[in-house]
C-alpha cells in the first residue's frame, strides 16, 4: 500500500487486526520491510504490525537531499500521523532501524510504550588503522580521479576500492551516500542514555556488522533494559534465529 | 534480411517492466525466428538513446547499467528515408549507420505506450508494432478511453475524475461527486498503467490519502466504484482491420487484496511456468466461465478495440458482474507486458509466430496509409 508523506511515495504493509496494539517495525540499511516477513507474521495474530520501506529502500522514493537519523524518524513520525496512529504498543528497529528508534525516542519525536532492538547500529567505534588507510587512498583517488581521461574509469576504480574496504554499503547506497556518511557519523550513546522506556536489546552472537559487544554498550547505557544473545545468528538475529527470536519479541511486547 | 529495431525502457515508471518484456517476449523470439536482424535501443530514465547488442543482455540491467549509460555512446536519429540510427563507433571518429526496416516499440506508460514514440515513427515513415498514435494516446488515458468507449454505449462501473488542482481549490464539488459512488472505489492516477499508484479504498476516512497517491502521479484522476461480484478479465487482441481475440483469461487474484505492481510483474513471473500460469502471475486460460458470458466479453473486448481505433495488438481488461451477468469495460493496454505470449501460445499462437505476425501487421498498416493521398497538386501558391 501507498501513501505521500513529506511528498515521497511510501510503501508500507498493514496486518493484523486494525483494533490491536499497534507495533512498528524499521528495517535496517540496504533493505527494505520484506525482511521482516516472519517476525511480522508472528505477531499478527497479537498485534496490528506496520511496516514501511524507509526513504531510499523498497517501494518508498529517495530523500531529495541528505538526510540525518533525525529526518528520519521525523519521517516515520509523519507516517504514524497519516495513519492516525495515536499510540505505539512497541517500535522495532533492526540496525539502521535501531538508529532511528534510538535518536526519535530519545528526543520524542517518536513515542512507544516499550522499544526492541535487533543487531542496532547506534555505536561508533574508532576508526581501525585499516580504515584510516583506505580513508587516505580515497582522498588522494578522488582527486585522481577527477583528472581528464582518467574521470571515465571513475566508477569501476572507485567500486573496486570500497569492495576491498569492506564497505559495499556505500556504493549499494547510490544517491543515497551523502545520507549514509551523515548516518555512520552520528554517535547516538548519548541518545540511548536518555531513552527512558523499556528496551529490549536482542543480538545475534556471530554478527559481524554491528558486534554483540555494542549490543551490551547499549544495555549499559539505556536504563531500563534487558539483554539478550543469540547464539549461532548473525547480524540478521530475526531472520537467521526466527524460531528463537520471534517469542522472545513477542513475549516482551505483550 | 529485414531490420528490427526494438525500443524499450523508458522515461516512465515501468521503465524496468519494459526491459524485461522487451528482452524475454520481443528480442529473444524475434532473434529465433532467423529471420530479422535485431537492434535493441535502449531509453534510460533520463530519456537517453542507447544502441548495442550487449543490451539484449538481462545482466546488464541487474548490474552496471549506469556504467554503461556512462561510457556508451548515444544514439542519434536520421530520417532520411525513414529512420536510420546513427552512432559514434568510439574509433577514429567513425560513425556507425543502421537502416531500420521496422521498429518495434515495447514501452509501458508515459512517453512510449502513450503515442509519443508512435508519433516520432510516423514523422520518420518507418512501420511500426502496435497501437497507432491516437489509439495509444487514448488509451493510455483511463478518463478519455471510458468517454471514447462510453460514447459508443459501451458500459462501464460508475465513475467521476478530476484535476488534482482543482481538488486542491476546491475539494466540496469533488468530494460530493465521489460521495455519490458506492464503496468500495479505486482511485487511479488516470494516464499510469500497471496498476502504480491506484489504491483501493473502503471507507471516506482513507481517500484523502488515496488521493495524494494518485496524484502523485498525475494531474488527472479518476476514481471509480469497484464492481461487485466481480470476476475479472482480459482479453488479449491481435490485428488490424479485422482483429482476433486471444482466450478470455482470468488473472488469480488475492480476493480482498489489490493486485499491486510487485504480485503483477515480480512475484508471479517466478512462478509461471505450468499450463495454468502466464509470464504476468497466475492466471486461468481460458477463464471459467458460462459459455454466453465468455462469448459476451470476447465480443465486448472486439468493441472496445474497434471504438478505440486500435491495430496490432492490444489487450482489453473487464469486469464481470457474475450475479448480474454484466459485463464492463474497465481499460485497455496499448502494449501488454510480455505481450501475453503465454495466452496466445494456448491458442496455438507461438512466441515467434505472435512477433512475426505482429510485424506483418506494422507493414501492412503502413502499407495501407501509403495507398492514401496526404499530398495532391495545387498552384494556390502561384495565384497568390
Amino acid at each position: 500500500m501507498n501513501l505521500v508523506i513529506q511528498g515521497l511515495l511510501t510503501q508500507y504493509l498493514d496486518e493484523g487486526d486494525r483494533r490491536s496494539p499497534v507495533v512498528l517495525i524499521l528495517h535496517g540499511w540496504g533493505t527494505d520491510a520484506k525482511n521482516f516477513d516472519s517476525l511480522a507474521a508472528y505477531l499478527a495474530g497479537d498485534f496490528r504490525v506496520l511496516r514501511l520501506d524507509l526513504p531510499g529502500f523498497g517501494g518508498t522514493e529517495a530523500p531529495a537531499g541528505a538526510w540525518r537519523v533525525r529526518d528520519y524518524a521525523e519521517f516515520v513520525a509523519r507516517f504514524l500521523e497519516k495513519l492516525n496512529i495515536i499510540e505505539l504498543r512497541g517500535v522495532i528497529g533492526h540496525s539502521f532501524g535501531g538508529r532511528i528508534v534510538i535518536k526519535g525516542l530519545a528526543e520524542g519525536i517518536l513515542s512507544a510504550r516499550q522499544a526492541v532492538l535487533i543487531d542496532s547500529a547506534g555505536i561508533t567505534h574508532p576508526k581501525t588503522m585499516r580504515v584510516q588507510v583506505y580513508g587516505l587512498v580515497a582522498r588522494i583517488g578522488k582527486r585522481l580521479l577527477a583528472l581528464p581521461g582518467i574521470s571515465k574509469f571513475a566508477p569501476g576504480l572507485r567500486r573496486r576500492l570500497y569492495r576491498s574496504a569492506g564497505s559495499t554499503d556505500y556504493l549499494e547506497s547510490g544517491n543515497l551516500r551523502r545520507t549514509f556518511l551523515n548516518v555512520i557519523n552520528e554517535n547516538l550513546a548519548p541518545a540511548a542514555a536518555r531513552i527512558t522506556v523499556p528496551t529490549f536489546i536482542v543480538w545475534g552472537a556471530d554478527d559481524l556488522d554491528t558486534p554483540p559487544s555494542d549490543g551490551r554498550i547499549l544495555a549499559n547505557l539505556i536504563p531500563n533494559s534487558s539483554y539478550s544473545l543469540i547464539a549461532g545468528a548473525g547480524h540478521f538475529a530475526h531472520n537467521d534465529a526466527p524460531d528463537r527470536v520471534n517469542p522472545l519479541v513477542k513475549e516482551f511486547l505483550r | 534480411m529485414k531490420t528490427v529495431a526494438v525500443i524499450f525502457g523508458g522515461r516512465s515508471a515501468e521503465h524496468d517492466v519494459s526491459i524485461i518484456s522487451a528482452l524475454t517476449s520481443v528480442i529473444k523470439p524475434l532473434e529465433l525466428t532467423g529471420q530479422y536482424r535485431v537492434e535493441a535501443i535502449y531509453i534510460a530514465k533520463d530519456g537517453s538513446w542507447y544502441w548495442d547488442d550487449r543490451l539484449k543482455d538481462i545482466a546488464l540491467y541487474q548490474s552496471g547499467i549506469e556504467d554503461f549509460c556512462q561510457k556508451a555512446p548515444k544514439v542519434h536519429l536520421l530520417f532520411e528515408d525513414g529512420l536510420t540510427l546513427v552512432k559514434s563507433s568510439q574509433f577514429a571518429g567513425r560513425k556507425m549507420y543502421r537502416h531500420i526496416d521496422v521498429a518495434f516499440p515495447v514501452m509501458h506508460g508515459t512517453y512510449g505506450e502513450d503515442g509519443s514514440l508512435m508519433g516520432l515513427l510516423e514523422m520518420a515513415g518507418v512501420p511500426y508494432v502496435g497501437c497507432g498514435v491516437s489509439a495509444a494516446a487514448v488509451a493510455m488515458d483511463k478518463v478519455l478511453c471510458k468517454q471514447v468507449t462510453g460514447a459508443q454505449n459501451i458500459p462501464t462501473a460508475p465513475w467521476v475524475w478530476f484535476l488534482a488542482s482543482e481538488l486542491e481549490r476546491n475539494s466540496k464539488p469533488i468530494l460530493a461527486e465521489i460521495a455519490a459512488l458506492k464503496y468500495p472505489l479505486f482511485v487511479k492516477p488516470a494516464r499510469l498503467g500497471s496498476s502504480i499508484g491506484i489504491t483501493r479504498v473502503t471507507d471516506s476516512a482513507q481517500l484523502m490519502n488515496a488521493l495524494e497517491v494518485a496524484a502523485h502521479f498525475d494531474d488527472k484522476i479518476i476514481v471509480e466504484q469497484a464492481v461487485a461480484n466481480l470476476f475479472e478479465v482480459t482479453v488479449p487482441i491481435m490485428g488490424n482491420d479485422q482483429p482476433v481475440a486471444a482466450l478470455v483469461e482470468q488473472p488469480l487474484t488475492k480476493p480482498d487484496d489489490f493486485f499491486d505492481f510487485d504480485a503483477k510483474y515480480l512475484q508471479g513471473g517466478k512462478k509461471g511456468s505450468s499450463a495454468k500460469t502466464g509470464s504476468q502471475g497466475y492466471s486461468n486460460i481460458p477463464a471459467d466461465l458460462p459459455k454466453a458470458l465468455y462469448e459476451q466479453a470476447q465480443s465486448l473486448a472486439l468493441q472496445v478495440y474497434r471504438a478505440v481505433g486500435c491495430s496490432g495488438t492490444a489487450r482489453v481488461d473487464l469486469l464481470i458482474d457474475t450475479q448480474t451477468e454484466v459485463v464492463y469495460f474497465n481499460e485497455v493496454n496499448p502494449m501488454p507486458g510480455s505481450l501475453y505470449a503465454h495466452n496466445w501460445r494456448q491458442k496455438g499462437i507461438s512466441g515467434h509466430q505472435l512477433v512475426t505476425e505482429l510485424i506483418r501487421l506494422a507493414f501492412e498498416r503502413h502499407a495501407a496509409r501509403q495507398r492514401l493521398e496526404t499530398t495532391f497538386q495545387t498552384n494556390f501558391l502561384k495565384q497568390f
